[in-house]
């Protein structure tokens, strides 16, 4: 599983790096990106990507397989 | 049961309230509430699309619609300020407060706070461990999150209690149908609660300290004013009544959950990694705060219901985490599944609990020391006599006792 940011809905509210800063980063622009490249497997990154997801204002993260 | 009776505010229903969940769902997805009036949503995918649609659904709810009589609302005018948070408001108001108190809940800050709720889970943990049966609610869930909060907003850790009282009864409104009487008395204790804060907030300014009081005083807006009074009320009473009843809630059922699923607590001893599963499907399964509210800001057509501009929708989070539309098996607590955090139970998007990540920490934290300290837990009396607070909005369990294993408390005994 993986975290995706749709840079066209992301408006750099910071939500997602500033509580998962293990999975995003924030970019040169301002908004969110994906730091943890790899897989994420353990329940601990799952969990929090997934409440990332949850948490952005602008829906703007999905989890892939 | 037909759909059109289904009542949530039935005890009997708020007892088990899964079966009335699933009609709703598959038969009734926007159901008007015969009491109340509000339209109920209880599909997971209905209640998503809503609270991302903020122009056509409200969070501006005049909180004045939990209180019936003029006399407890007059009160409240006439003794303190109205009882309005900064829950209850649309962007772009809501984005501009929150965007000032979420610096104060990033993940740097919450791991500050670490190693004091260990201390204060460490210490309540120690006094359950008793060979007679504890009530894990009185003992532990109600004394957690109070505690944890006082501390957090930099308030007498012994004011706990009295705050505690004040937030039981500010949620009574919620549970609907209350006598004037009732009413009356919910307004004289929640002026308590205000002067009692604005005491607080006096003090703050006076000694400022590192605690959450002190951020709320001295916040500046980007034009440089501070936070109105009125404000600064408004986020505190949230914030005290956010971190009681439902972190209160959530422990309760986690523990209530753990005992009722065998071979849960084994699993969780061997791969303490699955205890941030665990926890995220307790929140699914239970979720403490079973529904909030929204306002129709005009007409809307949903599943081939109107719901009239200016109606109530009450958003049933509850029954969206159940909906098998998006959780396959919804009902099996399931420690491998893979979208369990996708719960409902704190919200999603712009009305997200800002406090979900120290409620996910202290919970989080607990099943982590109490499963260091203690194995086999299981009910003390009669596992069908649990009883919940009357409410719509939050699922309480009144009590919960639970005992030692006797193999263990003998093993304790012994090593003494």
């Amino acid at each position: 599983m993986k975290a995706v940011i749709d840079p066209a809905r992301c408006q750099g509210k910071a939500r997602c790096f500033n509580l998962y800063p293990s999975i995003f980063g924030k970019g040169p622009d301002g908004k969110g990106l994906i730091v943890r490249t790899e897989d994420l497997d353990t329940d601990e990154l799952i969990v929090d990507a997934q409440s990332a997801a949850n948490a952005c204002p602008r829906g703007a993260i999905t989890l892939v397989d | 049961m037909t759909t059109t009776n289904i009542n949530l505010s039935d005890p009997e229903v708020q007892r088990c309230p899964f079966g009335a969940y699933k009609a709703l769902r598959d038969e009734a997805p926007v159901h008007r509430m015969p009491d109340t009036g509000m339209y109920v949503v209880s599909r997971y995918e209905d209640i998503c699309d809503i609270v991302r649609d903020p122009d056509r659904f409200s969070m501006a709810v005049p909180m004045d619609f939990l209180f019936k009589t003029d006399a407890a609302k007059q009160y409240y005018r006439d003794h303190g300020y109205p009882r309005r948070t900064p829950l209850s408001s649309d962007p772009p108001y809501h984005t501009e407060f929150r965007d000032l108190l979420e610096p104060f809940f990033t993940a740097g800050r919450i791991r500050q706070w670490e190693p004091r709720l260990r201390e204060l889970i460490g210490n309540l943990a120690s006094k359950l461990e008793k060979d007679e049966p504890v009530d894990f609610v009185a003992d532990f869930c109600f004394p957690l999150p109070m505690s944890v909060m006082t501390v957090l907003l930099g308030l007498p850790l012994e004011d706990h209690k009295i705050l505690k009282h004040w937030t039981d009864v500010w949620v009574l409104p919620f549970s609907h149908g209350l006598t004037p009487e009732k009413e009356m008395y919910v307004a004289e204790e929640g002026i308590k609660l205000q002067r009692y804060l604005l005491d607080a907030f006096e003090r703050k300014r006076r000694e400022p300290a590192d605690d959450l009081l002190t951020v709320l005083v001295q916040t500046r807006r980007a034009d440089g004013s501070p936070l109105t009074t009125q404000e600064m009320l408004g986020f505190a009473e949230q914030a005290v009544v956010g971190a009681n009843e439902t972190t209160q809630n959530g422990l309760a059922m986690a523990m209530k959950e753990l005992i009722e699923n065998p071979g849960v607590e084994d699993r969780l001893h061997a791969e303490p990694g699955k205890i941030r599963t665990f926890v995220e499907e307790c929140l699914r399964l239970q979720s403490p705060t079973a529904g909030m509210y929204r306002v129709t800001t005009q007409d809307v057509e949903l599943h081939g219901v109107t719901i009239p501009k200016g109606c109530i929708v009450h958003l049933r989070f509850a029954a969206g985490n159940r909906d098998e539309r998006h959780f396959p098996n919804p009902e099996k607590l399931d420690l491998d599944r893979r979208n369990a955090a996708s719960h409902l139970a704190f919200s999603q998007a712009i009305h997200h609990c800002l406090g979900a990540p120290l409620a996910r920490l202290e919970i989080n934290l607990a099943f982590e020391i109490l499963l260091s300290r203690r194995q086999h837990f299981r009910f003390a009396r009669d596992a069908e006599s649990f009883d919940y607070v009357p409410g719509l909005a939050l699922r309480q369990l009144k009590y919960l006792w639970i005992q030692s294993d006797p193999a263990a408390a003998a093993a304790r005994a012994t090593a003494a």
